[in-house]
């Protein structure tokens, strides 16, 4: 004889609600079965046998039940009440009350088997709200993705849910799930949420952050460039030139920038308080992700660099950066800054300008969508930039005309892969 | 590169480092007139004389105690044992001097000594020749130990042993002597402390001490059969423990199984197996599996002698097992 009791199918629930028995006395049921339908404060869920055997309903729908109290019982044919047709014979013998099987014999360079022998009803009744036999990493899982681990049935040894049923779960998705099942399973453990010291770094972002957008006054042009051109001189360079091979858009966009900024100075530029810095020196940041936080590594004179060495010395500032080993000497210097987004589908944004610099140019993805020549609608490839202004510095004006020129040089490229000093 | 037997490769570290440095010395039984028991000092003798390489009395106190006192003085001495059973004769002086002096003596003096000796079983050598003691040496803070598994390894390794200041516990394998291999043709060192992955695979790790390592690369290649990609890492080093790749190597398969020819109880494989547990809990997906020689005196009989000790069908099996396939019968 099995007992089936009220689960506790979250931390808050005391009490729950047969909804609808499924099966009825009498009947045989197999592990696995739906029994009931059943309500708790938050959600309802299906009830599933624990055993095989002849289902004994103790308590009808529709009466509250204290967690924990017992609600049927499943029994052997024999046990079962005598009130309907006898049931089909097909109950197998239970795993749950079956005496135990003679282990089968283990060859001599096997361990013995250190299991714990625990009472099989705490090891194998998921849905009693008590032990659910889960691999540690399969319990992480679940609980990042909020898969209830009562609802999964395990495919690993001794019906252990192992990895491969929550992935499986999960992809299932909330199609498969019920939507009002709770996503909290109980092999969930500690406080909601969890306090995570700072790095270093977050900590600078962040009062770096604060200090941009309490004292810099911002305001934000977007534009959209066409990159057909772009895209098209991006993949010729890579074909063909040594050392382009993995040229990025964000290089085309850096020497744009460099080259724009070389023609509008006012851009390159920093608020002193009573006055502004012009800088001669024309240094592009860009900001790279990092696990937790971010850094602007700074390629130096970008304006006296050709695409190759731009394209070979950021992506080794990158991979610095990403290593989480950039030099002091990567990270200063700044006079402008880039942000691209567009791996991520981005878009467009708009970036926090990086104090003390003027402006910072966010990048969205590259699109491919119609575009509207000379009267038709044709496929062509978008980017959207949309830039970041220090209003102090600069003006509606001065930004757009800057944001106008690397728009033009990203339309045609040419001047882009004419050596620096044009 | 050049193909080598183990053995040679042995002798090549042997020949370079006593050429490199005029302290390094051998000493051990039947090493110079015999040339080895299993031919690894061979021609020493005629090349450095008796002042280098020494014939000692059937003692390994002895061997072992002189070694430690030369070392003590500035020597380098590079001790045979004749099998890694003997070295039980000299485990005082190596757990109570060798391991402890530079300790008790405040850096005052070290032991720059390396012991090689070969165990393991299968030639029918029954109880009392037939040991591994990775776990016994392993757990002894103030030893290095170290159990190469290729040629390449086996030289590396034992430059890197005679250049350390520490006592180095170097275990060879009876049953590798005659392994050929590939070694490099210039001057290089095997770190001391670094594991290494013989094979990457995605759905288990295997974890395989001195020749285990060996079999669970054979295994790994059977297991390909049956659609498992098994990772294999061969220790190397049983003391330090290199945690890094094996826990990285858990993080991507969630799944370790543990191997090595000694008895398991205590062993190398409870140890990994209680690190695994402590750093990658989080990512495992089932118990830490391990695979140990049968906890019996070794038999002489050859089939009970082969029954008691790990091959690389129970690896083969015991990985099926793992990753939920069905184990032929």
């Amino acid at each position: 004889m099995s007992d089936v009791n009220m689960p506790k199918l979250s931390d808050t629930m005391e009490e729950g609600t047969v909804i609808e028995w499924k099966k009825q006395t009498g009947d045989a049921v197999k592990k696995g079965d739906v029994l009931a339908e059943v309500e708790s404060d938050k959600a309802s869920f299906e009830l599933e046998a624990d055993a095989d055997g002849v289902l004994s309903i103790v308590v009808d729908a529709g009466t509250p039940v204290p967690v924990g109290d017992l609600i049927a019982n499943i029994g052997k044919e024999g046990e079962a009440p005598a009130q309907k047709a006898a049931p089909k014979a097909e109950a197998k013998p239970e795993p749950e009350t079956a005496r135990p099987e003679p282990a089968e014999p283990e060859s001599a360079v096997e361990e013995p088997e250190e299991e714990p022998q625990l009472p099989a009803a705490q090891v194998e009744t998921p849905s009693d709200g008590a032990r659910i036999k889960a691999s540690p990493i399969a319990a992480r899982l679940a609980a990042e993705m909020g898969v209830n681990l009562a609802q999964l049935k395990g495919s690993g040894p001794e019906g252990r849910i192992v990895k491969e049923d929550v992935l499986a779960a999960a992809k299932q998705g909330s199609a498969g799930r019920r939507p009002s099942a709770s996503p909290r399973g109980p092999a969930r453990t500690g406080p909601d949420v969890e306090h995570e010291e700072l790095t270093r770094i977050q900590t600078i972002v962040a009062r770096r952050m604060v200090e941009s957008k309490t004292t810099v006054p911002h305001f934000y042009l977007t534009t959209k460039v066409r990159m057909d051109e772009a895209v098209r001189v991006q993949k010729q360079l890579r074909e063909s030139v040594s050392g382009a091979e993995k040229l990025t858009i964000s290089d085309l966009v850096m020497r744009a920038c460099a080259i724009a900024l070389r023609r509008h100075p006012e851009v390159n530029a920093s608020w002193g308080g009573d006055h502004i810095e012009l800088k001669r020196r024309i240094n592009i940041g860009f900001a790279v992700a990092q696990p937790k936080g971010l850094v602007v590594p700074v390629l130096k004179d970008v304006d006296a660099k050709d695409l190759v060495q731009i394209s070979i010395e950021s992506r080794q500032l990158i991979e610095r950066a990403r290593a989480g080993k950039p030099s002091p000497q990567d990270l200063e210097g700044g006079t402008f800054s880039l942000s691209n987004l567009g791996m991520f589908g981005v878009t467009e944004f708009a970036a926090v300008v990086n104090v003390p610099e003027a402006a910072i140019l966010a990048v969205g993805v590259v699109a491919d969508e119609p575009v509207v020549e000379e009267g038709r609608v044709v496929p062509g490839k978008t980017m959207k930039m949309t830039l970041s202004v220090d209003h102090r510095v600069l003006y509606g004006a001065n930004g757009a005309q800057f944001l106008a020129e690397v728009k033009g040089l990203l339309e045609n490229p040419v001047s882009l892969v004419l050596p620096p000093g044009e | 590169m050049a193909e080598m037997l183990y053995r040679a490769a042995l002798r090549e570290a042997l020949i370079e480092e006593m050429d490199r440095d005029p302290k390094v010395y051998v000493m051990g039984e039947d090493i110079g007139r015999f040339g080895g028991a299993y031919r690894v000092t061979d021609g020493l003798l005629d090349k450095y004389g008796e002042m280098r390489v020494v014939d000692t009395p059937i003692a390994e106190e002895v061997i072992v105690g002189c070694a430690i006192g030369s070392a003590m003085l500035g020597l380098k001495p590079v001790v045979e044992m004749m099998t890694v059973n003997f070295s039980l004769v000299a485990f005082d002086q190596i757990v109570q001097n060798a391991a402890k002096i530079r300790y008790m003596f405040g850096g005052q003096a070290t032991v720059g000594l390396v012991i090689r000796m070969p165990g393991g079983a299968g030639h029918q050598l029954s109880a009392q020749h037939s040991h591994s003691f990775e776990a016994l040496y392993g757990m002894i803070p103030g030893l290095l130990v170290v159990a190469p598994t290729t040629p390449e390894d086996a030289k590396g390794l034992l430059k890197s042993a005679i250049r350390t200041p520490n006592p180095v516990m170097f275990l060879e394998s009876m049953s590798l002597y005659n392994m050929k291999g590939e070694v490099p043709g210039e001057e290089y060192l095997t770190p001391i402390g670094k594991a290494a992955i013989r094979r990457e695979g995605k759905d288990l790790t295997i974890v395989a001490v001195s020749r285990q390592a060996v079999l669970a690369q054979l295994a790994a290649q059977k297991l390909e059969e049956e659609d498992v990609d098994a990772e294999v890492i061969d220790l190397r080093s049983i003391r330090p423990l290199d945690w890094q790749p094996i826990v990285d190597s858990v993080k991507k398969t969630n799944r370790l199984l543990v191997v090595e020819e000694g008895w398991p109880t205590y062993g190398v494989s409870a140890e990994i197996a209680a690190g695994v547990q402590k750093r990658a809990f989080d990512y495992l997906d089932g118990p830490v599996e391990r695979i140990g020689g049968a906890e019996v005196p070794m038999p002489y009989n050859q089939q009970l002698e082969k029954t008691a000790i790990p091959s690389s069908d129970d690896i083969i099996r015991r990985a099926l097992e793992m990753v939920g396939k069905k184990v032929p019968a």
